[in-house]
């Protein structure tokens, strides 16, 4: 249906273009010509409205007013008669004219020219017609489906034929006689259309229905009942007019081919239509179409005011060759509606004009101006003393060329404030508000600004901020209605990225044919209202996605000077983004860091300064995490016979906070449970149930128990998981001791044995105790420490357990060079010095 | 959009059908086999249209001449009058054995008609001119002959109607404005008339007709000067043109003027016939004696044959002469012999000039009424002259003057001054030079002389 309204419109503009364009053809088509315009308002007689100055009607003394009764010896019925008769003859012949003037019929001889195109004011209104014809036709491609549009559209097509066809300079021909019906039909249907315009725009009025109104059907009956008789009343004025002066025998009088009936029809109708404008202007709530309104109103009054005045108070304007007393004014009425469109968007029309286009027409104006002040300041002062100076032009060139920038610049501003603020004012505040989000470092704080400022600076209803996270894109602010999460569619952020970040959400339709995954979320985030979405990604990461939805008080999306500001603004806000995220993630970090050492510092503490083996023995332990804090330790507990000792080094698996937490756990376990368990196998196997109790399977606890024998000739050891020690004999020979028959960690398993097992010392002989993590040590390279090294540090060492160990703490050192620890480092190591034994 | 593109095709191709119509030519509207009887029947209209009866004639006559079965000429021939006797009744049988389902509704029509007129059946004549106007309403020669009907029917209200008719459908229909002309003239709407001649003469400058109608009008309105113009160029179109002869003589005797008439007579000598120029000449002479009031010499013997020439062809000079002279039997005598033509007249219905005549009548009797002392009757006389004479031309329209001012006279020897001051404004407004010259200096006194 609307596809049949906009088909129909469209052919009836075409019409209406080409009966103009025909109708101006016409009248460049050469033929012999008696110089006569002939008056349009007095059908059946051929009155002389005016005669072309020179012409053969002037020459031969024909008058305006007069009237011709016969043309070469016919008495003429119709100016089609006359054309006929006219077009049998050449240009230059002479024929006999019948005219009757004041003092009765006289006959003349005139002499036919060529025919002269039509006069200057006919021109004027020509180019008024084809103004509104083509604003009209700008407004219905811009807005097909709005019936404002639509009806604008009909509203300057008649125009258009109105004075096109029917302000032509009449003559004979009959192209003449129909040219001038059309005009004066379109001029019947020209004031209902105007009112009908004014009832619907810029709103509506209150008994126009809309779908959804209770009683709907009823009320558009009613409603297009009245339109009825708005376009009808003038064609029943004129024939009543015309049926009551046949009747009574009277002649109608015609005012451009209407009766004045017809013309206070159109003036009651105008003012009307006026009012409506003028009521509906005060009352809309949005400023800018109150601006635009207004600016309608203007154009509309101070144009059809004056000729609507001159042709039903002063109807002889309209019946002479100086019309543009009433006529003139009309421009009024498309320039303001042009100047509307542009300025308020009216019609929800938005008009990018190019700024340097306006520009070079400000330097244009100006350019003329200088002209013409040149040429009236040469008039002035032609003959003069001062145009005699040899200085003086000189002097006038420099004036002019001082004068010439400035005069430019402040016509540039000018423009700029009339056509530009608004897009300048939206540049200055996304530029203040991009520099705001840059300066930003608070997440929440940049969160909130991109989303609460932005719709209030585009005017929409809301803006929504998505962030990555877990893989997903995870709202942070906006509307509840918003899904809240989405997923990450590396096809959807590829399209994204080619339009430079910002896309509308139609746009991405086709795409989702292939993808379901974007189908469903292109249809949530329209179902929330959402139109366009913007991609934030800095050159590092995707920081997430932006979501807008339309504006408040239009339907149309952003335009593209708004989308390009967006852009921008959105590069920004992804730097702003990242940058807050980052901060947040350091001070996270850092409160990590800090928590760590704190940790660190807990469980350093709980690492025993001072060891003691029993007297005969030397021992000494480090342990080195990984990280802040690390999963091995070491410990001294009783041993397992009075006043015997023990010392228990373990290693966690895993690294870090969690190796630290099943540390500290085991260390507790292990010092609780040798409280009341001494013998170290039933200690191990209680510790191994507590902690295989404790939870996570990967959570266990490599341990080795170190004492002395009870007769003190050696070692009793046992493994759960450890390494085994190495033996230092006091002749310098290392060897791994022997493995116990049960190394399961501890909390590896539920049920697991484990046994003591001795190892024979003699006085020198030490024994190092490791963590995995020596021996896993990584150089530069990745080559592993290894034991064969650790053995050959061992063996160079000294007997002394801490010499030992800070030698093999070095000789790691050297090997790893810096590099990242791969595993916390725990050395313990036991000497036997019997000589120290009291 | 497809509706819209069939829609359109069939709009052009009725248009186009529609053209084709139109281009398919006039319809004919002579039934004849022959080009050139056909063209020499449309040259005889034309000549006809001009009043040139002769010409017109003479080109029908060729036209039966090529194709005997052409019944348009045969009509126009019997319409003009120019057929008599037996050629008249030849024609008349030949039409009556027309095949008349051949014809186009015109000549069906015009054939009909000339025979219900032969047949003198004017019910007939009535009947078939509705019947084909109601058909035909804008039909130029259905028009023509229903005006032509009326004129010669002296309906002056209803001829009118039709010329009207007929010239909206053809301005250029030069008879009908001639007629409108004069039906203008006798109402006394002599602006109209000038109009209406000025556009007979635009239509046909080489027409002779025009130029004497226009003489007549400005006869009558005193502009003697204009009707000099007007009769000597239609001479010179039509040297051969006696009416002009005749009014120009008239419009120098009204006018006072004697002495161009004479060259003016023996110049109409070399083209009209010797008894036409002597009848004009005689009147002249005569109204030469009552301008110079030589009633002597009018009722002298010198002028008995111009007496006995104005007794039937100018009775008005006569009886004039007769009443200033005081010989009242020889007025009575004009009037009987008008009476007399009157009576064989009465029924003619080609005779326009019936109730002028009557008119004339009218006014003689009053006159001499007048004269003898009867006032009342005499009064009664030239009321009812008035109401018979119209303002046709410088015949009956100088007539119709001379009535009223003499009824001026009367009325003002009974004391009713303020009318007969007002009907002599009316003549004076219409011929102030005639009501001055008639009544001398401004008062009618002279009439009320009795001898």
């Amino acid at each position: 249906m609307e596809l049949k309204a906009r088909t129909v419109l469209r052919l009836l503009g075409l019409l209406a273009f080409l009966l103009a364009g025909l109708s101006i053809a016409d009248m460049f088509r050469s033929r012999p010509y008696d110089g006569v315009v002939l008056e349009a308002d007095a059908p059946g007689r051929l009155i002389v409205r005016t005669v072309v100055p020179a012409g053969g009607a002037a020459r031969a003394g024909i008058r305006a007013g007069e009237q011709i009764i016969g043309i070469d010896r016919n008495v003429l019925r119709t100016s089609g008669e006359a054309a006929a008769l006219l077009n049998r003859h050449q240009i230059g012949a002479t024929i006999p004219y019948l005219v009757r003037g004041k003092d009765g019929l006289r006959e003349v001889p005139v002499r036919l020219g060529p025919r002269r195109i039509g006069s200057v004011h006919y021109l004027y209104a020509c180019l008024l017609g084809f103004a509104f014809f083509f604003v009209g036709l700008f407004v219905l491609e811009r807005q097909p489906r709005r019936r404002p549009a639509q009806v604008f559209f009909i509203l300057s097509t008649l125009f258009l034929i109105f004075l096109v066809c029917r302000l032509r300079p009449a003559s004979y021909s009959q192209v003449d006689a129909f040219i001038l019906s059309t005009g004066m039909a379109a001029f019947l249907f020209l004031p209902a259309s105007f009112l009908h315009f004014f009832l619907i725009f810029p709103r509506p009025v209150r008994f126009r229905p809309e779908p959804g109104d209770g009683g709907y059907l009823g009320k558009r009956a009613v409603w297009l009942t009245t339109l009825g008789t708005i376009y009808l009343l003038p064609l029943v004025v004129l024939a009543s007019t015309w049926v009551i002066a046949r009747r009574q025998g009277a002649e109608v009088d015609l005012i451009s081919g209407a009766p004045i009936q017809n013309w206070w029809l159109l003036a009651a109708y105008m003012a009307l239509a006026l009012a409506t404008l003028a009521y509906k202007s005060r009352r809309l709530s949005n400023p800018r179409e109150r601006r635009g309104a207004a600016i309608v109103l203007f154009g509309s009054l101070f144009g059809l005011v004056p000729f609507l005045v001159s042709a039903v108070a002063f109807p002889s304007y309209l019946h002479t060759e100086k019309p543009l007393y009433g006529v003139g004014p009309l421009i009024l009425v498309p320039l303001t509606f042009a100047y509307a469109i542009v300025r308020f968007q009216l019609l929800e029309i938005r008009v990018i004009l190019r700024k340097s286009l306006l520009y070079t027409l400000t330097t244009i104006v100006v350019t003329a101006l200088y002209a013409i002040g040149i040429a009236v300041f040469n008039a002035m002062t032609r003959g003069t003393s001062l145009a005699a100076s040899p200085f003086f032009p000189i002097v006038f060139a420099l004036v002019i060329v001082l004068l010439f920038e400035p005069l430019r610049k402040w016509l540039q501003t000018v423009v700029n404030r009339r056509f530009f603020a608004e897009r300048q004012r939206l540049e200055q505040a996304l530029e203040e508000m991009g520099d705001a989000l840059t300066a930003q470092v608070d997440l929440p704080a940049v969160v909130h600004d991109l989303v609460a400022n932005l719709p209030q600076l585009l005017g929409l209803h809301f803006a929504a901020l998505y962030l990555v996270r877990n893989d997903c894109l995870e709202r942070v602010a906006g509307p509840p209605a918003l899904p809240e999460r989405l997923p990450l569619l590396p096809e959807m952020h590829d399209t994204m990225a080619r339009r430079r970040g910002l896309t509308v959400l139609d746009e991405l339709e086709p795409m989702a044919a292939d993808s379901e995954e974007l189908g469903q979320l292109i249809d949530k985030l329209s179902a929330a209202g959402a139109q366009v979405i913007g991609d934030l990604t800095t050159p590092r990461r995707r920081i997430g996605l932006v979501a807008l939805s339309g504006k408040v008080d239009q339907t149309m999306p952003l335009d593209p000077s708004e989308l390009a500001l967006l852009r921008r603004l959105l590069d920004q806000a992804a730097v702003a983004l990242e940058t807050s995220m980052l901060f947040e993630e350091r001070t996270e970090q850092a409160e990590l860091e800090r928590e760590l050492e704190i940790a660190a510092s807990v469980q350093a503490r709980l690492l025993p300064a001072n060891l003691d083996f029993g007297p005969g023995w030397n021992v000494a332990a480090v342990c080195r995490p990984a990280r802040h804090i690390g999963g091995d330790f070491f410990t001294e507990l009783p041993g397992p016979s009075n006043g015997s000792r023990a010392v228990v080094y373990g290693d966690v698996a895993g690294k870090s906070v969690s190796g630290a937490l099943v540390m500290m756990a085991a260390h507790e376990v292990l010092h609780s449970l040798a409280l009341t368990h001494r013998d170290p196998e039933q200690l191990l196997n209680l510790a191994n149930r507590r902690l295989y109790g404790l939870g996570s399977r990967k959570s266990f606890v490599a341990l080795a128990y170190l004492t002395s024998s009870p007769n003190g000739d050696g070692l009793l050891y046992s493994l759960a998981g450890q390494p085994q020690p190495l033996m230092r004999k006091h002749t310098g020979e290392v060897w791994e001791l022997e493995l116990p028959p049960n190394r399961i960690p501890l909390g590896a398993l539920d049920n697991g044995s484990y046994f003591l097992t001795h190892a024979p010392m003699e006085c020198g002989d030490l024994v190092v105790g490791y963590s995995d993590g020596v021996i896993d040590a990584r150089s530069p390279t990745g080559e592993s420490f290894g034991i064969e090294r650790l053995c050959g540090v061992v063996a160079e060492s000294d007997s002394s357990p801490s010499v030992a160990v800070e030698r093999i703490l070095a000789s790691l050192d050297e090997f790893t060079q810096g590099t990242e620890p791969y595993d916390d480092v725990t050395l313990v190591a036991v000497e036997c010095d019997r000589e120290a034994v009291p | 959009m497809k509706k819209i593109l069939i829609l359109a095709l069939v709009v052009l191709v009725l248009a186009g059908i529609a053209f084709a119509m139109m281009s398919r030519g006039e319809p004919r509207e002579w039934t004849t086999s022959s080009d050139a009887a056909r063209a020499e029947f449309e040259r005889g209209l034309e000549a006809l249209m001009k009043f040139y009866y002769g010409e017109a004639a003479k080109h029908f006559e060729a036209a039966i001449d090529l194709d005997s079965g052409f019944a348009a000429p045969k009509v126009m021939l019997l319409y003009t009058g120019w057929a008599h006797g037996e050629q008249r009744q030849r024609f008349v049988d030949e039409l009556r054995g027309q095949d008349l389902a051949r014809l186009t509704d015109r000549e069906r029509f015009l054939v009909e008609f000339t025979l219900a007129k032969a047949d003198q059946n004017p019910k007939r004549t009535d009947e078939l001119i509705q019947t084909y106007l109601a058909g035909s309403p804008n039909d130029p020669f259905g028009l023509m002959t229903c005006s032509t009907e009326a004129w010669e029917m002296r309906d002056w209200a209803r001829a009118e109607q039709h010329y009207r008719k007929l010239i909206e459908t053809d301005p250029n229909w030069v008879n009908a404005q001639n007629r409108l002309g004069y039906i203008a003239m006798a109402q006394g709407k002599f602006k109209e008339a000038e109009e209406a001649f000025l556009k007979y003469h635009y239509i046909a400058p080489d027409q002779a007709n025009p130029h004497d109608s226009m003489g007549e009008l400005m006869t009558l309105l005193g502009r003697y000067p204009e009707a000099k113009t007007a009769f000597e160029k239609a001479l010179e179109l039509k040297p051969d043109f006696c009416l002009a002869y005749y009014h120009l003589v008239d419009m120098y005797t009204m006018s006072g003027e004697f002495a161009p008439v004479w060259p003016v007579l023996e110049t109409a000598r070399e083209h009209c016939s010797p008894d036409f120029v002597d009848a004009l000449a005689c009147e002249t002479a005569l109204w030469l004696d009552f301008h110079q009031r030589a009633f002597d010499d009018a009722f002298g013997e010198e002028r008995a044959d111009c007496r006995r020439l104005a007794l039937k062809r100018s009775p008005f000079i006569l009886h004039l002469l007769a009443i200033e002279a005081g010989h009242f039997d020889v007025a009575t005598e004009t009037e009987t012999a008008l009476r007399t033509h009157l009576k064989e007249y009465a029924d003619d219905a080609l005779e326009p000039n019936i109730d002028g005549t009557k008119g004339m009548l009218l006014h003689m009797e009053g006159a001499r009424l007048a004269a003898q002392g009867d006032l009342e009757e005499a009064q009664g006389r030239l009321l009812k002259a008035d109401d018979y004479l119209l303002y046709w031309g410088n015949g009956q329209g100088i007539l119709k003057l001379y009535n009223l001012l003499n009824l001026a006279a009367l009325m003002r020897r009974t004391g009713d001054d303020r009318a007969a001051d007002a009907i002599y404004e009316k003549v004076h407004s219409v011929n102030a030079h005639f009501a001055e010259m008639v009544t001398g200096d401004g008062s009618t006194d002279h009439m009320a002389a009795s001898r």
